[in-house]
């Protein structure tokens, strides 16, 4: 493997020491990107340019060494060519705005339509676009509006990279601590080279006032590849955070490997909703990102309640199991998730609940769909631990194939080790109904329109989930997604 | 309004309509009855143009059109309503929704306006009380844990809405108590008007006490055997369809001529 | 530990297989049995990161002696279990691995031999068979080493459009002696229209440690219908071994009604192909544990022709320590419509420290199909216990009547009704005696 080739190109840690200050790393950092390939030089180089603490860098360091030692894993049901960690450049600063388009004038006109279709408002179309910074006012205006009002109520919502240095800490006390940096080998990778995140914060009794998001953050462009979030809820509070927009993002990047970490502490809940619309890739496969992410969080305290809900409709690979660690007693996990591949997509998702605590509750709601031929699994555990006493979870991940070449597939794992435990899992997978489809047809509905709508149902339990807006832009999105799906 | 010539179908290969031949003007209402197996639902499917129901000789011409050329919500949007022998259930998908989509495809293929979800509120409210519909059933998915006589008042429901030109109605009698094919019948009777024509199939007499019938026509083995005024409902009410295998038609046929 | 003899059990074996030199058969069989030698000297066993024995631990066979050839292995100190069927239907007695002459006269069209008979007539099917086996890899050990000593054998045929009637198989185990690992394979041939009940009963006395690795293949003709029944009541010493596959061909039916109601470690594996359109495989299950024990089923359902069915429902009750396992997959694949799966497990939990770890896969490449799968882990429904309870029944009672029924779901399944009563029976007296609350199961009055 590449990294083995990595780890005996890296001479000693003392060597580096040496070396760095012999090489001025100051002048490195004004440069925009790295050249490609992965070696601790390269960890110390986004570390030092990110002007970061000793004890991140050693930490990203820690995770780097480890990284070598971890092989990608090839248990999930996608068809991957190899990819040559050796090739990828590990930091691109974002690009500076005379190299963006200058107005939507300049933008892709097939893109521009998208948004149309999709309902994305005016003033957030060039941001998505990636139009000057100086060009998208609005949005800018709105984010520091926001950023107010969180102020007040003692909120803590900004970059990852603002956290480190305003916010040492608390950053220090959680980062790693869902998410080991020896969790898996993308986790591992994402520990050493992550780019920037967010980090949101909300202290003991404080209902965030507002639905944070990653819509309106501020400096967000062009952090995808490599994104790091914490989330703390400290006691008794509650945040809803979205991630992610329905409106396609461009992005240079092919590979992904993003961690969310979410803690929350004894009474607290954390409402945690993602909308991934990465490229997907054309319609006979070529290109699309390669997503492979690392969400988990851990119910600390006691009462405690996590629940994701993803609708994933873009990446040409998704690899992708948001989880719960249901630690403290009476702590509640939910996972709702809609996955829908078409063309030549390929999603590998589903989620861990695990059962630590005493009277712990999970759900899980999964619905795939798959279209042309795309390939859909669902791949989930559920684990309740011998003292986890009266726990109970009910699994349902049902599955929908439209077309002759997609594939559908269900992989639950179930260990139940306490007999107080109740644990359920039902599943069913089936092309999509050609007697609803006849039902609607004869009512006058066209078949394009008779397919979303019964797709549209078909989710309609993880669509409650999400919040409002953001519900009616998913339901749009997966309109999107399934255009050309029905012959 | 409707004329189906020679109409031969198959289901899974399976002849099942053999040289059918019924001619329906406007305002009337025809039913027809059979026993099992005789090809009704079959003739309502077709006419709807489900998957699977291949027509391999004959016509049916649709106010002058080649009804057979259309595509099934093409067919809808002319104004053919098949009110379903079992509707189907969709889970996820509003009763309300689904029915004012439907409405404005149909009114978008006609030229006129989309109506919004206030006026399309109004106009349900009217209809809901003359199939005794409660408001809950409209906020339940379509057809999702209705009871039998709900799907069949929903069926009614919906034509009262979309109003068709000619409408279908496949055994919408079956499952049904008195009181609940009453309410259905009445629902029935309120749309009778010139413009437009009702396909009553059924297997029952029953039904046709309450929506009597201007034509009855007897299909057996694929093929309209009899047909007659109401009175031949009753006649075969009484004497069932065995008498019409044991050689009844001919006998029927020279009553009527008589 | 002994640090002066690094030598593993893998090594040991396949020394000890290398050792037992060329056994009878023809020399295509004897170059396979080199192969699979090597094949498992190389793989060596699974252990918990090979994904079809994550929840299987190997160390039960740590206590076995390396496989056993030749057939003097003191069978005549093996004592025959009662005959499940009565005592004059066609019976087959393998003791300790070996298979027990003479062999009963068999019916009009059909023949009941011994590998080496068998191969004579049959060669080109079962060396088909034998070919077909899945050498490779580590998750694969035990199919090699089955291969690798390939020697004792049955083979069945049943002639075109012949009721066989019922063929009873009784595996035994002599008390005490080595710890043998013993290796049988059986080979049911069917033809076109033929129909066959074979039953296995694995009973033996309390013993040393013993293995028994059985591999059963079974070839179905069109319209061909097996019922196969298996009924395991073995000492807790007993570690088993079997994989079932079964090759079916259109309409075909291949029915399994398995009662694992004893033994240590168990592991069952089946494999089903439907390459016919039409061809239907039902299994069903029912394991009791208690104690340390352990039971895996592993069924995979390979659907590769149109309009085929399935299903899979299995049921465990789990007291002790014991530790059950269920891994059902059924695999639908591309043109393979109108296919139908259904996947059902239900466990009850009865003790603290017990662990059920199900696993109910499904890949689907079809549009056309229909699957649905459920499993549950739980224990019993405390309404319904209640419900027996006011109707007078004592709380220990209605446990044990609700826990019975719940088995009672795949006795059920067996059509003869006099040995779905039987069997019931031993089902209701192998439950744990630890139900919650229950301190005089029916195995402590005993």
């Amino acid at each position: 493997m590449s990294n083995e080739q990595a780890s005996k190109e890296s001479p000693s840690v003392d060597h580096f020491v040496q070396q760095k200050y012999r090489h001025g790393f100051v002048t490195d950092i004004e440069s925009e990107t790295v050249p490609p390939g992965l070696n601790e030089d390269v960890v110390r180089w986004i570390s030092a340019r990110k002007k970061e603490p000793e004890w991140l860098l050693e930490w990203r360091l820690d995770a780097y060494r480890r990284w070598l030692d971890l092989t990608s894993p090839n248990w999930a049901h996608l068809k991957i060519e190899p990819i040559d960690f050796q090739a990828i450049s590990y930091f691109s600063a974002p690009k500076s705005d005379k190299d963006r388009p200058q107005s939507l004038d300049d933008v892709d006109p097939k893109l521009l339509e998208t948004y149309d279709k999709l309902g994305v408002p005016l003033h957030e179309r060039a941001r998505l676009a990636g139009v000057a910074v100086d060009a998208v006012f609005d949005s800018v205006s709105v984010g520091t509006t926001f950023r107010e009002e969180l102020k007040k109520a003692g909120v803590i919502f900004c970059s990852f990279s603002e956290a480190v240095h305003d916010y040492p800490e608390l950053v220090r006390k959680y980062l790693g601590t869902v998410v080991p940096t020896r969790d898996n080998f993308f986790a591992a990778l994402n520990s050493a080279v992550f780019s920037d995140g967010s980090f949101v914060f909300i202290p003991k009794g404080v209902r965030c006032p507002m639905e944070l998001s990653t819509y309106f953050r501020i400096n967000a462009a062009e952090t995808g590849q490599f994104e790091r979030t914490l989330i703390i809820a400290e006691d008794s509070s509650y945040v809803s955070y979205l991630e992610g927009c329905t409106a396609p993002m461009r992005d240079e990047n092919q590979l992904h490997a993003a961690v969310v970490e979410l803690v929350a502490l004894e009474d607290a809940e954390i409402k945690y909703s993602t909308v991934q619309n990465w490229y997907p890739g054309d319609e006979n496969g070529v290109g699309g990102i390669y997503n492979f992410v690392t969400k988990r969080g851990d119910c600390r305290g006691d009462r405690a309640k996590i629940s994701w809900t993803q609708v994933e409709t873009g990446s040409a690979i998704t690899w992708k199991y948001p989880s719960c660690i249901l630690r403290g007693e009476y702590s509640v996990g939910e996972f709702y998730s809609v996955a829908l591949t078409n063309n030549y997509q390929q999603a590998d998702t589903g989620t861990k609940m695990i059962h630590i605590g005493r009277n712990t509750r999970s759900k899980i709601i999964s619905k795939g769909i798959s279209a042309g031929h795309g390939q859909n699994a669902y791949r989930g555990l559920v684990r309740i631990a011998k003292k986890a006493e009266n726990s109970r979870n009910f699994t349902q991940c049902d599955s929908m194939l439209i077309g002759k070449g997609c594939g559908a597939h269900t992989f639950p794992y179930i260990e139940v080790g306490n007999p107080t435990a109740k644990v359920e899992h039902e599943a069913t997978t089936s092309r999509i109904g050609e007697d609803q489809l006849f039902y609607c047809l004869q009512r006058g509905i066209a078949e394009e329109d008779a397919v979303s709508m019964i797709v549209d149902g078909f989710c309609k339990q993880v669509f409650r989930e999400l919040p409002m807006e953001f519900a009616v832009e998913a339901k749009a999105l997966l309109e999107v997604s399934l255009e050309g799906a029905v012959g | 309004m409707l004329e189906i010539r020679n109409l031969h179908a198959t289901v899974g290969g399976k002849p099942i309509l053999k040289g059918l031949d019924l001619k329906v003007d406007p305002g009337e209402v025809h039913a027809i009855m059979g026993p099992n197996g005789a090809g009704k639902s079959t003739l309502g499917n077709v006419i709807a143009g489900r998957e699977g129901y291949e027509v391999t000789a004959g016509e049916v011409i649709y106010n002058g059109k080649d009804l057979l050329e259309l595509e099934p919500e093409e067919r809808a949007c002319e104004g053919i309503f098949l009110a379903f022998q079992y509707p189907v259930e969709i889970p996820g998908v509003n009763n309300t929704y689904f029915l004012r989509a439907a409405l404005n495809a149909q009114r978008k293929y006609r030229g006129e306006p989309e109506l919004d979800s206030m006026q399309f509120l109004k106009l349900v409210r009217a209809k809901l009380e003359i199939l005794h519909i409660s408001d809950d059933l409209m906020h339940r998915a379509v057809n999702e844990g209705f009871s039998g006589g709900e799907k069949k008042r929903n069926e009614i429901f919906q034509m009262a809405v979309l109003e068709p030109r000619l409408a279908i109605l496949d055994e919408t009698d079956s499952g049904l108590d008195i009181d609940a094919l009453r309410i259905v019948a009445e629902g029935v009777n309120r749309q009778r008007s010139e413009k437009r024509s009702i396909i009553v199939v059924t297997h029952y007499q029953r039904l046709l006490d309450y929506i009597v019938p201007d034509r009855v026509h007897v299909l057996a083995d694929g093929k309209i055997a009899a047909s007659g005024g109401a009175e031949l409902a009753l006649k075969l009410e009484e004497q069932g369809y065995t008498w019409l295998e044991q050689g009844g038609i001919q006998a029927l046929d020279m009553e009527i001529r008589a | 530990m002994n640090t002066s003899s690094p030598m593993t059990l893998v090594d040991r074996w396949s020394e000890s297989l290398r050792a037992a030199g060329p056994l009878p058969g023809p020399g295509w069989l004897q170059r396979l049995r080199e192969r699979a030698v090597s094949e498992f000297s190389e793989s060596g066993l699974p252990n918990r990161k090979t994904e079809s024995w994550k929840y299987t631990p190997v160390r039960a066979f740590e206590k076995l002696e390396p496989p056993a050839f030749g057939s003097d292995r003191g069978v005549q100190a093996v004592v025959r279990p009662q005959a499940l069927l009565d005592a004059d239907c066609t019976m087959v007695d393998i003791a300790n691995g070996v298979l027990a002459a003479p062999l009963p006269e068999a019916p009009n069209g059909v023949s009941i031999l011994a590998l080496a008979e068998g191969m004579q007539r049959y060669e080109i099917q079962l060396k088909r068979l034998i070919e077909k086996v899945d050498l490779e890899g580590s998750s694969n050990a035990f199919a090699a080493l089955n291969t690798a000593c390939l020697e004792q054998g049955l083979v069945v045929h049943v002639s075109e459009n012949v009721h066989a009637g019922a063929l009873l198989m009784r595996w035994a185990s002599s008390a005490g002696g080595a710890s043998q690992f013993q290796s049988f394979r059986v080979f049911l041939l069917l033809e076109a229209g033929a129909q066959l009940d074979f039953l296995e009963q694995y009973q033996s006395e309390e013993t040393a440690e013993k293995g028994l690795n059985v591999i059963i293949q079974a070839e179905l003709g069109h319209g061909a219908a097996l019922g196969h029944i298996r009924v395991q009541s073995e000492p807790e010493s007993m570690t088993l071994l079997t994989s079932t596959s079964i090759g079916q061909t259109a309409d075909s039916r291949y029915s399994y009604r398995g009662f694992d109601l004893g033994g240590g470690m168990v592991r069952h594996e089946f494999e089903a192909e439907l390459n016919g359109p039409r061809a239907f495989a039902d299994f069903s299950g029912a394991f009791v544990l208690d104690n340390k024990r352990h039971v895996d089923n592993h069924v995979s359902v390979d659907h590769a022709s149109p309009d085929c069915r399935s299903e899979q429902f299995f049921r465990g009750v789990l007291g002790g320590r014991s530790r059950g396992v269920f891994n059902g997959r059924a695999l639908i694949r591309t043109g393979a419509d109108g296919s139908s799966v259904r996947q059902s497990n239900a466990n009850l939990l009865l003790s603290e420290l017990a662990e059920m770890d199900t696993k109910p896969e499904l890949e689907i490449y079809a549009d056309e199909v229909e699957a649905s799968h459920g499993a549950t882990v739980g224990r019993l429904d405390e309404d319904a216990v209640f419900y027996l309870r006011t109707r007078g029944l004592g709380d220990d009672q209605a446990r044990r009547m609700l826990t019975s029924a719940f088995c009672r779901a795949v006795t059920e399944r067996i059509e003869d009704r006099a040995l779905a009563a039987k069997v019931a029976e031993m089902v209701d007296s192998a439950m744990p005696g630890g139900l919650p609350g229950n301190s005089a199961g029916p195995k402590a009055e005993s």
